[in-house]
């Protein structure tokens, strides 16, 4: 489904990813750990199609087309989605209206109809149920006023509505007390399936409690050093990650 | 510097060649008729004798040179041009008659007794043309007429006064809520010529009255228009008033209001000034909070493009203590449109407890187009609230990335986003056929082809 091949990135001229490879088929949860400044949210920005970037070397694929050459709109339709690690709160724009849009969009995108306002709120009452959203989220202004875990919930529910092949959920456990976390884990847990792959960027193996990943990666350095299964995740969470640094730096030593 | 009337040795200065048609013209009307109202004319007309049209380097229309637009067009050496009207029918098919309003009227500002829908008379509401107003309720015009506005600071105040021929009187008594706003329907015909328009109103609303005014304007024909208004509004104690306008002119027409309203002790104010369109649109806003616990709302939005210029100047004068004053003004500038907002406000000695509050907000669409915002706070009492917030900046490039990364193309999310920071402003109107007429014009206007 997903196939990134040396992917190199430099944002003004300092280089933040070097040589990343990853394929992920459909039907995966590939989990990517790594300390703070590794890369990780500039590998999910990317994939998006964040513009701040300039990419120096390397290919991205999705289902064989050429990702990298897709505006942010079309790789949405195509199937992508970033759940943000930092939602945006944009006063004004209402979550239905957004939502309606976008949905719409991407289904003319595909050739498929559009949804009229009853069809669309049907769908909208079902996705709330599945995600455990509260109602009074969705009447308000898109994210305005949310706490941290009311912006992240939210963020699974757009995902709910967009069915996408492929989600990225970028730290999306940071700042979320248990109960919320656990809300959270079950909205993206309802919507796996083996037809879409999720890539779980995370900071802490607490999360794989409740999203159980089939591979765990760890970037550092803008590059992926490690990679096994889940239990690489809970060596991470015992022994930290300075044990990886020192690796890769006695590696570089020898090398 | 000031400007002499016979000094011919400044002829390169576009202003004095209007300055005197239009005193030849004044002369003429001043004749006319002898009374109270004709002493304030007279005061204008020496004003503007001395202060003549607006200079380029005067601090107020810095930048906003409409004199030299004005030469360009127009002619005053003869008397104002009133175009023709034979068929009134066809403005009566206007959409505005099947609201649910009360309608004023009037062609080239001039009231139209055909296409009025007025309030019967024992509501309490009187409306009629100011000629009539001057003679059947001398004192209740002369109490307002020239009182409130600037007629010897404000240049094109002074010109209307001075020119006055038209315009509307309206009075509302004590204790009256009329069950409907009320409609200043401006039909402007500049079919068979250019259309010089000076209208002057006058509103006294009684204590513990409530008014909604809309000011709308219907332009028909192709030569240019241009319209210097004067609105002298008298709030009484605990009255309540909201002023509505909706400036959407054809792109080569001139447009100056001058607006003035005065608030007695509890009165409220709201003011709502919606401008899109024209080559010139300058709006002079002046709340004066004369009274205790009077309170005024300055909501603005303006959407320009192309060339047009929109230069909003407010002032809120706390003249009395306790009084509030919330100001918002918001505008979006695309093409090579031009932006100007200017927003005094003054806290006099004795007006201790004030509380005011201005911010004024602009996003520019293009490299061309520009904005002078310009906060002015003039604080002489020490017991006071005060703060302004001004920014200017582009699309929130986070926000576009976010709606765009949903699947909604480029275009579709910045207007989205336009319409979002329009938003605020939109939804302080209450009434529903006007909130809609708004919202279609913001639609076809909010689509940015630039960047």
């Amino acid at each position: 489904m997903l196939k990134i091949n040396n992917l190199h990135v430099s944002i003004d001229d300092k280089p933040i990813l070097n040589g990343i490879n990853l394929t992920v088929n459909k039907g995966e949860v590939h989990a990517i750990m790594g300390p703070n400044g590794s890369g990780k949210s500039t590998l999910a920005s990317i994939l998006a199609g964040k513009e701040e970037y300039t990419i120096t070397k390397g290919t991205v694929t999705f289902e064989d087309k050429d990702l990298l050459a897709l505006n942010p709109e079309d790789r949405a339709r195509e199937g992508i989605f970033l759940a943000f690690q930092y939602p945006v709160e944009i006063p004004g724009v209402t979550s239905t209206n957004f939502l309606r849009t976008a949905l719409n969009q991407i289904r003319q995108y595909k050739g498929v109809g559009q949804l009229d306002a009853v069809q669309f709120l049907k769908l909208m009452k079902e996705k709330m149920r599945l995600v455990e959203i509260d109602q009074s989220l969705i009447s308000r202004p898109l994210n305005e006023g949310f706490s941290g875990g009311e912006k992240k919930k939210n963020e699974i529910f757009q995902m709910a509505m967009l069915e996408p092949k492929l989600a990225i959920l970028d730290e999306t456990d940071s700042g979320l007390d248990i109960d919320a976390l656990k809300v959270v884990a079950n909205g993206v847990n309802k919507l796996k399936s083996k037809e879409n792959a999720t890539i779980v960027i995370t900071h802490y193996q607490r999360l794989l409690d409740y999203i159980i990943p089939d591979f765990v990666h760890v970037l550092y350095n803008g590059q992926i050093v490690m990679s096994g299964d889940k239990n690489l995740a809970y060596e991470l969470e015992q022994k930290g990650y300075d044990w990886i640094k020192e690796d890769v730096a006695a590696q570089e030593k020898t090398s | 510097m000031t400007y002499q009337k016979k000094n011919t040795t400044t002829l390169d200065n576009p202003s004095n060649a209007i300055n005197n048609q239009i005193a030849v013209l004044t002369q003429k009307m001043l004749g006319e008729s002898a009374n109270n109202i004709n002493q304030i004319k007279v005061l204008a007309r020496k004003a503007f004798d001395k202060n003549g049209l607006p200079k380029p380097k005067d601090e107020e229309y810095r930048y906003t040179d409409i004199v030299s637009s004005l030469k360009q067009v127009f002619d005053f050496s003869s008397d104002i041009p009133t175009t023709e009207v034979s068929d009134v029918d066809r403005f009566q098919t206007h959409p505005i008659y099947k609201e649910n309003v009360y309608i004023i009227g009037l062609i080239n500002g001039q009231m139209t007794p055909e296409l009025c829908v007025l309030p019967d008379k024992k509501t309490g509401i009187i409306i009629t043309t100011i000629e009539e107003g001057i003679n059947t309720f001398p004192k209740e015009v002369e109490s307002v007429f020239g009182q409130i506005a600037n007629i010897e600071t404000d240049n094109f105040v002074s010109m209307n006064t001075m020119l006055t021929k038209t315009g509307v009187f309206i009075q509302v008594k004590e204790n009256v809520v009329p069950d409907k706003p009320i409609v200043f329907m401006n039909f402007i015909d500049s079919s068979k010529g250019n259309a010089i328009i000076h209208p002057h109103n006058i509103c006294k609303i009684g204590e513990n009255s409530e008014i909604s005014i809309i000011e709308l304007y219907e332009e028909s024909g192709t030569f240019p228009v241009f319209t210097n208004s004067v609105t002298e509004i008298l709030a009484d104690n605990n009255s309540k008033i909201h002023h509505f306008k909706l400036q959407n002119f054809h792109d080569q027409n001139i447009h100056i209001d001058n607006t003035a309203i005065s608030a007695q002790r509890d009165a409220i104010i709201n003011t709502y000034t919606f401008s899109f369109k024209g080559k010139i649109i300058r709006n002079n806003l002046n709340i004066l909070l004369e009274q205790e616990n009077s309170e005024a709302h300055l909501y603005g939005l303006y959407i320009a493009n192309n060339k047009s210029l929109i230069d909003n100047h407010t002032i809120v004068d706390h003249k009395a203590p306790k009084c509030f004053s919330n100001e918002k003004y918001k505008g979006i500038m695309d093409d090579y449109s031009k932006g100007v907002f200017n927003g005094k406000i003054y806290v006099r000695p004795n007006a201790q407890t004030t509380n005011a509050f201005q911010s004024n907000h602009n996003i520019l669409l293009s490299t061309t187009a520009k904005i002078y915002a310009k906060p002015q706070l003039e604080i002489w009492a020490d017991d006071v609230k005060c703060t302004h917030g001004c920014t200017t900046g582009q699309i929130n490039k986070d926000h576009l990335f976010y709606l765009r990364s949903r699947g909604i193309s480029e275009h579709d999310a910045r207007t989205l986003l336009l319409q979002a920071f329009a938003s605020d402003i939109m939804d302080k109107v209450k009434i529903p056929f006007l909130k809609a007429k708004i919202s279609r014009i913001i639609k076809t206007r909010l689509h940015p082809q630039n960047n």
